[in-house]
């Protein structure tokens, strides 16, 4: 009975621990509830069953689990980022165990304690490993060793684990066959050759399929950016001779009627004044900014453009890359429109530049707002009301696009960094 | 020291420049260096890095070679927002605009007309300034703050997401932060006033102890004011 005690008070505490170290790696507040409560009782409860039946397997397996619950209860985090989250302190819990036994093997404490019940060692040793857990996980540099791992493992696509995985396996059946390689049938032998051929084929299809649809994406942007750029300049065309033609009627008109001339010259120039420096842009992006820029039709917001790169994006990029850095660059500009819109200043600026193995592109703009600065870039976020955080949130998990935002007093600065493609 | 950087290729006009530097800072106090390019050098580049002396400077915004004046100011901002830029330039009103509001560039001169009585002008405006331009620093997960310490007006604790609030003249900022911890990166301007606010008294107007609040110069009135810090607020 002792025991079964002395196992579920321990079950407890190590997920109240675990759960504190969750909060001070992460910085999420916890909000005790009784239904948190209630999970963590049934939690204790079942790791007690397991711990008694001393099925190890099942045990870490369940414990693992239970903890992804148990930080999904109080967090907003996806459940990947939780899983790193809770293998990593598990993982640290490993280490520590190892760590604390070699001492114990080393300075000969087993030995002055022979003659004490195994249960109250147990029970001790846990909380003292407990101890050791939340006092590591309080350390600054384990902190952010943490949030950046489970940063860059997030990054990591589901199909590369199970590629990954199933290189693993085959590698530990290769090593399984050819030990065995004599009492292996020669159908066995074609079956697992067979099988690697077909995977292999597989995944070629996959991948030829989808650069053919990147392909096909790549050539609607293509086509739409050409579309963009004739409708400007048809545009101005039209704008221009239009405007002659005023010109020549005003000449002719009283008073009244050459004021009305004017007001409608002025009102055509005024929503052109943001599309001067559009045409500094560079070809492949053009027609991605352009549209934006029409779309949000706002007069008021002054656009400067810089252009410093010489290279041509469609030739200097992959289509896979070029695609994510038109989807990042389209959520930036709506961003910096919408921003910018809403401040004193409606001031823009887009700089483009590129080093030897690098395409820079900043974009600029001014903002009065309310920013929780942890928070953004998070998944449900935004400073734009319900349900609009997620743009910048998919941008942040794009592997070929690096972002890099920073705020300066009243500016907000992004900038956007693309690796050229050795072609 | 302050040090004038003039970057202009047109020699004529160097020379123009720097007489008129002479001339306007002959009688100031502090001492004075004039450094003449007339085109983006290493040395110039070190020059822009160099944080040890306050620096003005006046940058012709159309200059040959692979740097204009745009990407020296540029170049100067990813790494100084303490520094003033004066851009002398023939480019229209928008363009000034944008890059005044994003490069924060205390002016923008044209070469032919008024040019001497506007550098005059704008240089002693700077001399007058105090080279105030102390920044508060904070590294979120996604983005890095950066607030000017004039700029904040006062920052309070919100207790219901639990965080400290950074009001600024514009904006507000939202941190992961404690009060204590955020007095500790201040200066001597920022006084604690209440146990979960802190003022800038720089931008304080008055302080009503009897109300509990104190007005701010823009006229905002804040609700957290304690007793309790009146000894240490009133010893400035």
């Amino acid at each position: 009975m002792i025991d079964y005690i002395s196992f579920f008070v321990v079950a407890f505490l190590t997920i109240l621990v675990i759960m504190n170290c969750f909060k001070n790696i992460t910085k999420e507040e916890t909000k005790f509830s009784f239904k948190l409560l209630v999970v963590l009782v049934l939690g204790s409860f079942i790791t007690t069953l397991l711990l008694y039946f001393n099925n190890f397997f099942l045990k870490n397996i369940f414990t693992l689990s239970f903890f992804v619950l148990v930080f999904r209860l109080n967090s907003k985090k996806t459940i990947k980022e939780l899983f790193y989250y809770a293998a990593l302190i598990w993982l640290y819990g490993l280490f520590l165990d190892f760590l604390v036994m070699i001492i114990i093997s080393i300075s000969g404490v087993a030995n002055l304690l022979n003659n004490v019940n195994i249960i109250y060692i147990k029970t001790a040793s846990s909380l003292l490993m407990l101890l050791l857990i939340y006092l590591f996980c309080s350390i600054k540099y384990i902190k952010n060793f943490t949030n950046k791992t489970v940063l860059k493992l997030i990054k990591i696509k589901s199909s590369h684990i199970i590629e990954f995985g199933f290189v693993i396996a085959l590698i530990i059946l290769s090593v399984l066959c050819a030990a065995n390689i004599n009492k292996l049938s020669v159908m066995t032998l074609y079956s697992f050759i067979a099988s690697l051929i077909i995977f292999l084929i597989f995944q070629i299809i996959i991948k030829k399929y989808n650069i053919k649809k990147l392909s096909d994406l790549n050539k609607i942007l293509v086509k739409n950016n050409e579309f963009f750029i004739k409708l400007d300049t048809d545009y101005r065309i039209l704008k221009h001779n239009l405007t002659s033609q005023l010109l020549g009627i005003k000449s002719v008109a009283d008073v009244k009627t050459k004021s009305l001339i004017d007001e409608l010259i002025e009102s055509y120039n005024s929503k052109f004044v943001a599309s001067q420096d559009i045409n500094k842009i560079p070809e492949g992006i053009n027609g991605i900014v352009y549209e934006k820029v029409y779309s949000y039709n706002n007069p008021n917001i002054k656009l400067a453009v810089e252009n410093n790169m010489k290279s041509n994006l469609l030739e200097t990029l992959r289509p896979r890359v070029f695609n994510n850095m038109c989807e990042t660059l389209g959520v930036l500009v709506d961003n910096a429109l919408e921003a910018a819109s809403k401040s004193h200043e409606k001031s823009i600026l887009i700089d483009f530049s590129e080093e030897k193995e690098y395409i820079h592109i900043n974009i600029s703009n001014t903002f009065d707002d309310i920013i929780d600065i942890d928070k953004l870039g998070e998944k449900d976020y935004s400073t734009k009301g319900n349900l609009r955080g997620i743009g910048l949130f998919s941008l942040f998990r794009k592997n070929d696009v690096k972002l890099k935002n920073k705020i300066i007093n009243n500016l907000f600065i992004v900038e956007i960094k693309v690796k050229k493609s050795i072609l | 020291m302050i040090k004038f950087i003039v970057i202009e290729d047109d020699k004529h006009h160097q020379e123009k420049v720097k007489n008129l530097l002479r001339t306007v800072t002959f009688e100031s106090d502090e001492e004075i260096k004039i450094l003449v390019y007339q085109k983006f050098t290493s040395k110039l580049r070190e020059e822009i890095l160099d944080k040890s002396d306050r620096k003005i400077f006046v940058i012709d915004i159309e200059l040959e070679g692979n740097y204009s004046g745009v990407q020296i100011a540029k170049l100067i901002r990813e790494n100084d927002w303490e520094s003033e830029i004066i851009f002398m330039t023939n480019h229209d009103k928008m363009f000034e605009t944008v890059y005044r509001n994003v490069y924060k560039v205390f002016d923008f001169i044209e070469k032919f007309h008024s040019f001497d009585s506007r550098l005059e002008k704008d240089i002693k405006e700077i001399l007058k300034m105090n080279f105030d331009n102390k920044m508060f620093i904070y590294h979120g997960r996604n983005i890095d703050l950066h607030v000017f310490y004039k700029e904040i007006l006062y920052i309070y604790r919100d207790t219901e997401d639990r965080k400290v609030v950074i009001v600024t003249t514009k904006n507000k900022f939202s941190v992961g932060l404690s009060i204590q911890d955020t007095l500790d990166q201040l200066d001597n301007r920022f006084k604690l006033v209440h146990r979960a606010c802190i003022a800038n008294l720089d931008h304080v107007q008055k302080f009503n102890w009897k109300d509990k609040c104190f007005v701010l110069d823009n006229g905002t009135k804040v609700d957290m004011l304690s007793k309790k810090y009146k000894k240490e607020v009133e010893v400035k």
